[in-house]
């Protein structure tokens, strides 16, 4: 008989056979205008997905019954493991998110292959070869390197159990929305590669591009910000990104899908940058390709890392082979994708500070993927591993945003074609009093600046710039207001890019704000007998005593610490708390988080007596403005959304107008 | 297991058995030092790397390994010692993979010139971008007249079609 796990294997051998099919016959067929060929490519492509699709539905079934004989299963879940966390072990380990990423890709590829528009008829073959190919690979790795229906014998009574630090909400929901982001990111590759098959980015390109770019932006966004959250309430150090290989490899893509944004908004006004687009959207899909390839392969060592395995080398030496030949079909086929007008003077514009910001982007990016390859590189040369952790990449980052902050102060008060900033020097001294003004203020009320030296100097430049940025915003979003016409819902329904320009753009000065705060911390380490206290930041923290309490498949030790004292507000006590979960020896941090508007008070249970729980060691943090991080997030998704909703954007564009 | 790895397992369980009887809080001891002297300890702690953590320094982490890194980088700040010399001590000690990052010295100032280089090399070229195709004054800005427009679209579209043709054969 055959079971569900056998019929899981062959279904993705199906698929496998499929995609390859389709690959090569949407290639010729495009290439020969073979419409058949092409259609019946296509269905091929659909069918594979839907088997995909079966499969992980199989794999899914299995979890939840919690079906051992399965290797995968017996490894990522045990009986004690709650609904959730069983779901979530789906992409817990190497073959299950391997499969969701494959899952994903092949959705994303149907979908666009069904939502292309008729102007990009010509394109879509070469679209579904591009998808398919990498499909293709990915099924063969879940073949032979990582198959999640490989089985278990003798079939156990109990599984091995999920790691513990992924028994958190947030990492129900993290791993997905970065696979989406990954994922989306290969639609505009893809129509990168057809643009390149095609010779022409033609009319309509651009906006399909722009939407997927947007839908991938905002799934790795939303993912980056999720997973600094879970490292800040698991892991227990008080800090939210801590430039690790795997962060670090998140982060690579997103700098390109933004600065592809920046650069298709180039292109849709003035009808320059078609073949910068084409390279930020394939550099975008291979960063998000190594990023992948970066957390299976242990070739650096990471938190987020899943243990070491043969497919490391067989994602990379896919990737290389990718890279190898889009570059050459770049240089094959690029010199034949011309822009709009001949002779563009791009002088002192808004579409000039545009490219400045693309390449501010890029420089970021070189530092993160020159500090995340350091330790290989510096073995191959020197013979040493050198490792690069965090003070490397805090050494540049503060100059970098300085940066970023000037260009989208001063670009966005630019006009496209034109020199001259909107609101003349008026608005200069406005914005910079304001921001003055601002940062005093925030100063004043937050509690937030360091005691001296760099750090305060950093903290101020930092916040009366992010001040002054968020004026500039405001100055031209209020002026381009007053030049539309027609009632304020016309106004804003037809201007929605714009809108959601300015509130991702503010997204991203509030998360600088909240990152300028991480410059101070206060924090201490106290050992308490029951009914002691110690004062923190005008803070009262007493101890009164241990307490065990059962949540779900987890015991806690539990340390409350009540808070009073002159700031207290209220906030009851902070539970710090050591789990102890049925499956595993040690026990993890349960990090006890009270959260007012200015800052966060962050407690660990370092230590406590465990024959008689008379005595506790806790470590105390104060970290100010950790609050606005959290919030930047919700401001850079509906910016996204805003934009993705934009109907009108891209349409107006040159390009439209020739075709 | 590794021999390195061992011996770090080692160093973690000796600290386990000696440091966590009695964690000392690190205020208390950077209490008996200066300011100068105190900010000096807090740079280097923040540059020496948690043996048994993952991405943390010794300044941000408690497990005991950490705590005597750091009582040692106290003890040596006391005594008068720089920081390239207490970096280098731990260096020899634990090996490179103690740093955080690479000492700026020899082939190791690659990473730390090449963003700065990138940042001063882009940013030339891309003024020279701006800058070029300017022909006379400000006044040029993308003003043409009809027939040049159409002039230039023909071209365009002649262009297109060569690259079209010549790639279907």
């Amino acid at each position: 008989m055959m079971t569900m796990a056998n019929m899981g294997y062959f279904l993705l051998s199906l698929a496998a056979v499929l995609s390859a099919y389709s690959s090569l016959a949407s290639l010729w067929g495009g290439r020969r205008r073979d419409e058949r060929l092409v259609s019946s490519a296509t269905r091929a492509a659909h069918l594979s997905t839907a088997g995909v699709g079966v499969a992980s539905i199989f794999l899914m079934v299995l979890l939840l019954d919690r079906d051992y004989s399965l290797a995968y299963i017996y490894k990522n879940t045990s009986n004690d493991l709650p609904l959730r966390y069983t779901i979530a072990a789906f992409w817990a380990s190497l073959e299950g998110s391997h499969l969701l990423w494959t899952l994903l890709l092949g959705l994303f590829c149907s979908l666009a292959l069904l939502t292309a528009p008729l102007s990009l008829e010509r394109l879509r073959p070469y679209v579904c070869m591009a998808l398919q190919m990498v499909l293709t690979w990915m099924l063969y790795l879940a073949l032979t390197h990582s198959n999640p229906f490989a089985p278990m014998r003798p079939i156990p009574a109990n599984g091995q159990g999920l790691n513990a630090l992924l028994q958190n909400p947030y990492m129900v929901i993290h791993p997905p929305l970065l696979f989406l982001g990954y994922t989306a990111s290969g639609i505009p590759f893809a129509y990168a590669i057809a643009a390149l098959c095609y010779g022409d980015v033609v009319s309509g390109w651009l906006l399909t591009v722009r939407r997927w770019a947007l839908v991938a932006w905002i799934a790795l966004s939303a993912g980056i910000f999720l997973g600094g959250r879970w490292a800040y309430v698991e892991l227990g150090w008080a800090g939210y990104w801590a430039w690790d290989p795997v962060e670090n490899s998140s982060l690579m893509p997103w700098l390109f899908l933004t600065a592809l944004l920046h650069s298709l908004s180039v292109q849709a006004r003035v009808g320059h940058l078609k073949r910068l687009g084409i390279v930020l959207s394939c550099l975008a899909f291979f960063f998000s390709f190594f990023g992948t390839f970066l957390t299976r392969s242990g070739v650096v060592s990471s938190v987020h890392s899943f243990a070491s395995s043969p497919i490391g080398p067989n994602y990379l030496s896919f990737l290389f082979v990718l890279m190898v030949s889009a570059g050459a079909l770049y240089l094959w086929r690029s010199p034949g994708i011309i822009a709009n007008q001949m002779d563009k003077v791009w002088g002192l514009s808004r579409e000039s500070a545009l490219v400045v910001a693309q390449f501010l982007l890029a420089v970021f990016a070189l530092v993160v993927f020159l500090g995340t390859l350091y330790p290989v590189i510096s073995e191959a040369v020197t013979g040493v591993r050198f490792n690069v952790q965090a003070p490397y990449f805090n050494s540049f980052a503060p100059y970098i945003g300085a940066l970023i902050m000037l260009v989208i102060g001063w670009g966005n008060l630019l006009r496209y074609r034109r020199a001259g900033l909107r609101g003349g020097w008026r608005g200069q001294l406005a914005a910079w009093s304001f921001a003055i003004l601002a940062a005093g203020l925030f100063a004043y009320l937050g509690g937030v600046f360091a005691s001296s030296g760099f750090r305060l100097l950093a903290q101020l430049v930092g916040t009366v710039l992010v001040f002054w940025t968020a004026a500039c915003l405001v100055i031209e979003l209020v002026g381009f207001m007053r030049e539309t016409r027609g009632s304020l819902s016309r106004r804003i329904g037809r201007n929605l890019a714009q809108l959601g320009a300015f509130v991702a753009h503010l997204g991203v000065l509030v998360a600088i704000l909240g990152f300028l705060g991480n410059y101070r911390g206060l924090e201490t380490t106290k050992t308490l007998n029951k009914g002691e206290s110690f004062e923190l930041y005008d803070y009262r923290l007493t101890f009164e005593a241990l307490r065990w309490e059962q949540v779900e498949n987890a015991l806690l030790v539990e340390a409350p610490l009540r808070i009073s004292g002159r700031r207290a507000r209220g906030e009851g006590e902070l539970v710090a708390a050591r789990a102890k979960y049925p499956t595993k020896e040690e026990l993890f941090h349960e990090v006890g988080l009270v959260s007012t508007f200015w800052h966060d008070i962050y407690g660990i249970l370092v230590d406590y007596d465990q024959a008689k729980g008379e005595h506790v060691t806790v470590t105390v943090h104060i970290n100010p403005t950790v609050r606005l991080v959290w919030l930047s997030v919700f401001l850079l998704v509906l910016g996204g959304i805003l934009c993705v909703l934009d109907r009108y954007r891209g349409r107006r564009s040159l390009d439209h107008a020739l075709a | 297991m590794k021999p390195k790895l061992f011996v770090i397992y080692l160093l973690w369980l000796s600290g386990q058995l000696f440091g966590s009887l009695r964690p000392e809080t690190l205020s208390r001891r950077l209490g008996e030092l200066s300011l100068a002297d105190k900010d000096r300890v807090l740079d280097i702690a923040d540059e020496l790397r948690c043996p048994t953590c993952q991405g943390l320094s010794v300044l941000e982490s408690d497990v005991p390994f950490s705590l005597q890194i750091r009582n040692a980088v106290i003890q040596q700040v006391k005594e008068g010692r720089s920081k390239d010399e207490i970096m280098q001590f731990f260096s020899d000690r634990y090996g490179a993979w103690i740093r955080r990052q690479p000492p700026k010295a020899g082939f190791h100032w690659s990473i730390w010139l090449l963003p700065w280089l990138g940042l001063l090399l882009g940013g030339l070229v891309l003024l020279r971008f701006f800058r070029s195709g300017v022909t006379g004054s400000g006044e040029s800005l993308a003003r043409r007249s009809e027939d040049e427009i159409l002039r230039e679209l023909d071209e365009r579209l002649a262009a297109l079609r060569g690259v079209k043709n010549g790639g279907e054969r």
